[in-house]
């Protein structure tokens, strides 16, 4: 019996996996008894989507990449029917994976995400009934304080630790919350273990309560993730029909259930303490800690907050030791990380590498370099909390430590990766009024001292910027850093800080009224190359300011004094005539 | 939590700036700071009655070892900590987030028209006081900054209403009008301070000199004017017709300075008489020179030394000294100022045939009054613009003035002063046919009068002729010597140099007191205005009041006199223009303290401008504003609401930049399920929350804190009367930092109305002759007790009776028993109360022993358990209510036993509604429940023995079982009421005396 996986994380979906999966459908329909269709989360090489594996009884697999329903029926014609793979469009994932190593993702990809036997089947829930049956709590906490796992919310805090203080806490009442709030712009970690193993999470947090004496759980997910969400659901439902949530697990007299609760797409929600407060119904703001969530949490109680990837490591940890996990990873950066490579990058998608890897090796062996084929400029970490590193630092291996020392974070695991055709000051610009929007407005310097660090960096865009207006932007940067409550504000200038120092020389391109990159149009003018125009007339009939003027089979001129710089010309010019200069 | 009581027996140790200092565990730095006096912190979020929440970052502190900077108001204070309170760093943060509020802080701390005012003068106080009628008051206030009301209410330019914003709805306050008004039907001395034994000469007894000397000698100083005229006042006796400012208010006006024990020296002249040199030899501490600018300007056309031209300022000062002489013929005054229309109209006066006005621009840019420009038009003179003259014509023979030689101009580009620049219109001269000519183009001053002096004694002389000063103290070059008025200026008008001479004074006094020219810090101002111009639709929906005209003599009467011509508003026309006055200054202007630290840490808004919030502000409710322009989101009012209700009607909105303070869903006020309690407004930093006065004007004005009790109810609240003066007060509450401390209801501090009421009776009446008459207390006294005596030696002591008040004090209570038994001899005491309940009640005697309450308030805050039976705290003693929600939040069992939905039952734990009139049944129900519960731990249940056997009995008779049918409670509810009874620990029972006696439960 062959199975035929079709990948539908929401990448999958967002690719056109829906049809893919239909027409397949109808095609395999008379073979059924033969050829299984089934689904599967995100495999990681969401470039290539939408990706359809072809397992042949177990011994052959062949990966497919950007099918589509027309390309379906040669699949099903030459493969599944003669056994002669479309040797044109297979993907070789080795060229992808062959530097990662998954824990997180062990199963993404792999398993169908809405089939618990298939979780099952590699070791799901053993680790549970490993720790409920036959450790103590305290054996729990040790074996993770002894992997050396550390939070992958961003900022590293020993899981065991936190588990431990959790534990200490005196109190009937305790909560484990998994923290799915995932807001980083360009960020889908979570997202795609949430939607392509979310049983691992379910298993995370039943060994979490275990440990640290709770008795319910809440998966706080953002209701952006409509799929997570009723993966999440239907897997809770399954779970606890299983015996595997509920009451008595095992037998060991342990009760754990687990509630999900939607956030409602505050970014601040990912805060702890806004978290909190969001679940019991009050406004996503964060308030003063002390005490921490394992001293008084959700509703007063002792509460055990952490992040989806974080909790995902947990039972491979518990089933294979925690030295196999220390074995991954620096010296205080302990296993795996998982990214999200985004931006221009060729290949695009969810990686996940031993600590340690350095920024060249995920952006070159795994990523392929950038889009234009030319070195990258500059990789951004940790989203808008984040930095850029410069291609300079491509070195700096992941490890907690060493990013923060760039002046970027960890994070949560979102790498954007730009190259000659970003602007550093748009990007920072971008990612400043991401976070002034979502401030919450509590504190003087995050909500005034940002907005007016964003309306500096607009005058810059502008061409209006001013030499000491860099120096304002440093100070009040690094002031907002000191002076605000909570991880947003102390994090908001990251964005600015680390162009200001990496790519000063791009600043002050601006200041004297030129983008290197082309990108912030008060800077730029448009023109046509006259030694490319052909005179066919695309820009100016496309023009509807009507800037563009010539004579057919002539070159074309743009009148700048016309032209509104909506790049409608440059879109539709087939020979890269229109350029910005 | 073992571990943690017994830390709390230790004190926490640390350093604060290098000091050793012991504190509570638990504490905040900010708290040890303010305790132990170490430092003072700024905060605008922290409020002590409150929880902690960090947000406004100006308490920023250092402690060793943390990253960033930590706000002292959530940071508690651990054993070895070490924390700095003072640094650059500390200070630039403070700066900057003061800097950042500021930037979106969209408000007016004064109004646009005290700004405009070159004095400063205080215009929306003293417009709200003279509406309310308070005219003393608004006339001290004026005072502070202006000491002659009276000449500026009749001739000041009037910068203010230019200023005024009514001008965005229709037209400006007559803010002088009313200025008038006060001055004349009000007078203010004021206390001159000891005498310092210091002494200044002032030279010039002009409006700079007489504001100088007035504030000089109210702060003890010994002042001497030398004057070189016959009589004081300067330009406003000499330059300004009587028609316009009549002598005898000026003299009053300037004997009120001189009341103030000045010493006045006239007919002496600088450089004639004395000199400067002179004066300083004469043993004066300090000089200040008002020379004012006496010469009036020439026209520099050929002839102008003719007969028959003088300058405007030279007829007017000889009509003063000479009376008025008779002027024939046509008269020609040069000059679009305000002594151009003066000297026309002292010529109309004087009888000319026809008196012209020439001026070079139109008549939109002459810099007279333009209602002093009209009222010559009216009274005859013709006005001639864009007319220059050119050459004055002589007669041959007499070489006498016969005609004026002029050219038509056009206003061509706008020059430096933005005023369109006169161009002569070639070929365009005429010739204009006259006998007198007073050019009125300007004034100079007369630096000759330093000639006398010896080189290094003459001050520096600017290239206009004018002294040159420090802008900031008015001190010039030479020591000791400073200078004002026109003389520093250049011509200006009264109120620069009234401004000039207060400066002055002000100067001179810092520098006789310390001996230093210190600069004064100005106050530090927000201003809509810097955020760009404020928009007319703003002020859509504020009513159309038309502004009062002021009433004038006929223009044909006063034409032939000189007689005042403008004759003031009458009273209520005087009210209705001060009720114009739209109030743009900020009402918390006396008690922001963003204001405060924005002073104290000298910043303003400078390099942080951007884009800033602008709201309409919230009027809907009728005791409470709210500005949200002026809200810095510290949230104080959000936490204060949902620490005194549950309600929180009060919460943050939106995200980001945009985030706003907000009644729920958005709503206005009014429709929030606000309780008034006003415990907002007093958490409120800024302006952005305030209460509604009761008399129609908002003031502000700064007041006397006087502490008072609020008599509405028996919880006797202590509350401060905030006095300005004799009804014109408002409640807050006294200043307790203590948590839940310092509540009040909305009858406590907004009731104080009642108290005020124009109906309320002050002085005692007594009936005569069928009429209730005044009379004097001492009468009235001595009148109630010839009849109390007559009564009781007619009839006897026991004849009598005395009632007290149920509101009656215990003090007063006392007094009306030793009224009663010593002063009439009868025992016959009683309370009104008794009479609603249907005679006197000792059910409570019978019990306790006594007719008290068995315990006290203060057991509440302990309380673990509290049943309200009957009673209604929230509504009838909300202080109570609130203070019972605080006790449910930290986890104490509220039950209420009430057929009624109380607003307490929120709070609750439990709520028991039994049916009306069967709430003893109810009770009785418990506590046989509660026995049962209790068993035969016979201890835990009092009174024992027969007792409590003889109540068993009576409540086995009540109906078993069916207590809960017939009261309609759940017998479960009846059951947890019993539970929470007996597991707590300290009960209190609060019931309502009517209530539970129409229920038969005691």
């Amino acid at each position: 019996m062959w199975e035929v996986v079709v990948g539908l994380g929401s990448c999958g979906v967002a690719a056109g996996g829906l049809a893919v999966q239909q027409r397949l459908k109808e095609l395999l329909e008379p073979e059924k008894e033969r050829l299984v269709l089934k689904e599967t989360g995100c495999i990681g090489l969401c470039y290539r989507e939408v990706l359809v594996e072809v397992f042949e009884d177990g011994r052959r697999r062949t990966l497919y990449g950007g099918v589509t329903p027309e390309r379906v029926n040669r699949i099903v014609e030459e493969h599944l029917r003669r056994g002669r793979v479309v040797a044109e469009w297979v993907v070789d994932r080795e060229e992808v994976l062959a530097k990662q190593k998954r824990i997180v993702l062990r199963n993404c990809g792999e398993i169908d995400p809405t089939r618990i036997e298939d979780y099952q089947a590699r070791g799901g829930y053993r680790a549970l009934e490993q720790a409920v049956t036959e450790m103590t709590p305290e054996q729990v906490i040790e074996t993770i304080a002894g992997s050396g796992l550390r939070g992958r919310g961003g900022a590293g805090f020993p899981t065991g630790t936190k588990w431990r203080l959790a534990r200490a806490s005196q109190d009937e009442h305790k909560y484990v919350i998994c923290n799915a709030d995932e807001g980083d712009p360009g960020a889908f970690m979570d997202r795609s273990v949430l939607e392509g193993d979310p049983h691992s999470v379910l298993e995370g947090m039943a060994i979490a309560g275990y440990a640290i004496g709770a008795g319910e759980g809440y998966v706080y997910v953002r209701a952006e993730y409509p799929l997570a969400i009723r993966r999440l659901r239907d897997a809770v439902a399954v779970a606890r029909e299983k015996g595997f949530l509920g009451r008595n697990l095992f037998g060991s007299g342990f009760d754990f259930s687990i509630r999900l609760k939607e956030g409602a797409g505050a970014f601040v929600c990912g805060e702890e303490t806004a978290l909190i407060a969001s679940i019991e119904g009050r406004r996503g703001m964060p308030r003063v800690r002390p005490p921490f969530p394992t001293e008084s949490g959700l509703w007063g109680h002792p509460t055990c907050i952490n992040n989806v990837e974080t909790l995902a490591n947990v039972a491979w940890i518990i089933s294979n030791r925690a030295e196999a996990f220390r074995s991954y990873g620096t010296e205080n950066s302990k296993g795996t990380k998982v990214f999200a490579l985004a931006g221009k990058v060729r290949r695009g998608g969810l990686v996940e590498v031993p600590m340690g890897t350095t920024i060249n090796e995920i952006i070159y062996d795994i990523g392929g370099g950038t889009v234009s084929g030319g070195p990258f400029k500059a990789a951004q970490l940790g989203g808008p909390s984040g930095g850029c590193i410069p291609a300079s630092l491509g070195d700096t291996p992941v490890d907690y430590e060493q990013i923060t020392a760039t002046g970027a974070i960890m994070g949560s695991g979102g790498m954007v990766v730009m190259d000659e055709s970003t602007c550093m000051v748009d990007i920072a610009r971008f990612f400043l009024s991401f976070t002034q929007n979502e401030s919450c407005g509590k504190c003087t310097f995050c909500r005034i001292g940002t907005k007016r660090m964003l309306e500096t960096l607009e005058k810059v865009c502008a061409g209006r910027g001013k030499p000491e207006d860099l120096d304002t932007l440093a100070e009040l940067g690094e002031q907002i850093k000191a002076s605000s409550n909570c991880g947003l504000g102390q994090t908001a200038p990251n964005p600015v800080l680390t162009t200001l120092r990496y790519f000063h020389d791009e600043y002050e391109a601006h200041i004297k009224g030129k983008c290197p990159a082309r990108v912030c149009l008060a800077l730029v003018e448009f023109g046509i190359d006259p030694g490319k125009c052909n005179g066919c007339g695309m820009c100016l009939k496309a023009c509807d300011p009507g800037a563009i003027s010539g004579q057919a089979k002539e070159v074309h001129r743009i009148d700048r004094s016309k032209c509104v710089k909506c790049g409608k010309c440059i879109t539709v010019c087939n020979r890269d005539a229109v350029l910005k200069v | 939590m073992k571990i943690a009581e017994k830390r709390s027996l230790l004190p926490v140790e640390l350093t604060i700036n290098g000091r050793a200092v012991k504190a509570r565990p638990g504490q905040t730095i900010v708290e040890v700071v303010r305790e132990q006096d170490l430092d003072r912190i700024p905060t605008l979020c922290h409020d002590p009655r409150l929880e902690p929440f960090g947000s406004c970052f100006l308490c920023v502190v250092e402690v060793k070892g943390s990253r960033g900077l930590l706000t002292s108001c959530t940071t508690r204070v651990r054993d070895g900590m070490e924390v700095v309170t003072r640094s650059d760093r500390i200070t630039r943060a403070r700066k900057t987030a003061l800097k950042l509020l500021l930037s979106d802080h969209y408000a007016d701390c004064v109004c646009p028209g005290q700004l405009a005012c070159p004095a400063g003068v205080d215009i929306q106080g003293y417009l709200g006081l003279a509406r309310l009628g308070h005219y003393r008051e608004a006339l001290r206030l004026i005072k502070e900054r202006n000491p002659l009301p009276v000449v500026c209410g009749r001739v000041c330019v009037r910068k203010c209403e230019v200023g005024c914003r009514r001008t965005l709805v229709d037209e400006p306050v007559g803010i002088n009008y009313v200025k008038r008004f006060v001055s004349e039907h009000a007078s203010v001395h004021l206390e001159r301070k000891p005498p310092t034994l210091k002494r200044v000469a002032l030279v010039g007894g002009g409006p700079a000199g007489l504001t100088c000397a007035y504030y000089l000698s109210l702060r003890g100083h010994s002042v001497t004017i030398f004057e070189a005229m016959p009589r004081l006042g300067g330009m406003l006796r000499y330059g300004i017709p009587e028609y316009r400012l009549p002598r005898a208010e000026l003299d009053g006006e300037i004997d009120a300075i001189l009341d103030l024990d000045v010493e006045v020296i006239c007919n002496k002249r600088l450089g004639r008489d004395f000199t400067l040199q002179g004066l300083r030899q004469e043993g004066f501490d300090a000089i200040f020179l008002a020379l004012g600018a006496p010469l009036g300007k020439k026209m520099g056309v050929p002839g102008e030394d003719a007969e028959g031209i003088e300058p405007a300022l030279d007829f007017l000062r000889d009509t003063e000294l000479h009376g008025p002489r008779e002027l024939h013929g046509k008269v020609v005054v040069v000059g679009g100022g305000n002594s151009a229309t003066d000297a026309a109209r002292t010529a109309v006066r004087c009888g000319a045939e026809e008196v012209s006005i020439l001026y070079r621009r139109t008549r939109k840019e002459m810099p007279a009054h333009h209602e002093e420009v009209d009222a010559a038009e009216h009274e005859g003179v013709r006005l001639e613009m864009l007319t220059a003259p050119v050459e004055v014509i002589k007669d041959a023979g007499t070489g006498r003035l016969k005609g004026i030689r002029c050219i038509r101009m056009e206003l061509g580009e706008p020059d430096k002063s933005g005023r369109r620049r006169p161009v002569p219109v070639k070929g365009s001269e005429f010739e204009y046919p006259c006998s007198f000519v007073f050019p009125a183009i300007g004034q100079e001053t007369e630096p000759e009068v330093f000639s006398g002096e010896p080189d290094d004694g003459r001050p520096a002389i600017c290239s206009g002729g004018t002294i040159e000063v420090d802008p900031a103290t008015t001190a010039c070059s030479l020591p000791r010597v400073f200078a004002g008025g026109d003389v520093v200026s250049g011509p200006a008008v009264v109120i620069d140099a009234i401004a000039q001479g207060r400066l002055a004074a002000e100067a001179i006094d810092e520098y006789l007191r310390t001996g230093e020219k210190k600069k004064k810090e100005p106050a530090f101002l927000c201003r809509r205005d810097d955020f760009g111009p404020v928009q007319e639709h703003v002020f859509e929906d504020v009513v159309r009041i038309p502004r009062r005209k002021m009433p004038e003599r006929a223009a044909e009467e006063r034409r032939k006199d000189f007689q005042q011509v403008e004759e003031g508003l009458s009273e209520a026309d005087m009210k209705e223009e001060a009720v114009r006055c739209m109030e743009c200054g900020c009402k918390s202007r006396f008690t922001c303290d963003l204001r405060k630290y924005a002073m104290e840490y000298g910043v303003d808004i400078g390099g942080m401008t951007g884009q800033v919030r602008r709201h309409k502000v919230d009027d809907s409710h009728p005791l409470v504003t709210f500005d949200a322009n002026k809200c810095i989101l510290c949230g104080r009012c959000i936490r204060a609401c949902g620490d005194v209700l549950d309600l929180s009607v009060l919460g943050f909105v939106g995200r980001g930049f945009d985030t706003t303070v907000k009644p729920a869903m958005g709503r206005a006020l009014a429709e929030s399920a606000c309780v008034a309690c006003g415990a907002c407004i007093e958490s409120c930093p800024t302006g952005a929350l305030t209460a509604k006065l009761p008399y129609g004007r908002q003031g502000p004005w700064e007041s006397t804190r006087v502490s008072s009790v609020c008599g509405f109810c028996s919880l006797a609240c202590p509350l401060d009367l905030n006095v300005v003066t004799d009804g014109l007060l408002w409640a807050t509450s006294p200043i307790d930092p203590r948590h839940g401390e310092g509540d009040l209801c909305f009858k406590g501090r907004f009731g104080i109305g009642l108290l005020q009421s124009a109906d309320r009776i002050r002085s005692p009446l007594i009936r005569k002759d069928g009429r209730l008459v005044e009379v004097p207390w001492e009468e009235a006294l001595r009148e109630a007790g010839r009849l109390l005596l007559r009564c009781r030696d007619r009839h006897g002591p026991e004849s009598m009776a005395v009632l007290a008040a149920a509101r009656m004090t215990l003090e007063e209570c006392y007094l009306v028993g030793r009224f009663a038994r010593a002063g009439l001899g009868t025992d016959h005491i009683g309370s009104f109360s008794q009479f609603r309940r249907g005679g006197p009640r000792s059910d409570l005697d019978d019990f306790l022993g006594r007719t008290a309450s068995t315990c006290f308030l203060d057991d509440l805050d302990d309380a673990d358990t509290v049943v309200l039976v009957g009673a209604d705290p929230g509504t009838t003693h909300p202080v109570l209510g609130m203070r019972l929600r605080r006790l449910a939040r930290k986890g104490a069992s509220i039950v209420v036993v009430n057929s009624n939905e109380i607003d307490l039952v929120r709070s609750s734990r439990l709520w028991l509604d039994p049916r009306r009139g069967t709430s003893g049944l109810l009770l009785a129900d418990v506590l046989r429940r509660v026995m049962e519960h209790v068993g035969t731990n016979k201890k835990a249940i009092r009174p024992g023995g027969d007792e409590l056997e003889v109540l068993k009995k009576l409540l086995e008779s009540t109906a078993p079982g069916g207590a809960a049918r017939v009261c309609g409670v759940d017998s479960a509810k009846m059951n947890g009421l019993a539970e929470i009874f007996t597991g707590g620990k300290k009960v209190v029972a609060i019931y309502d005396l009517e209530e539970t006696a129409e229920n038969g439960i005691i």
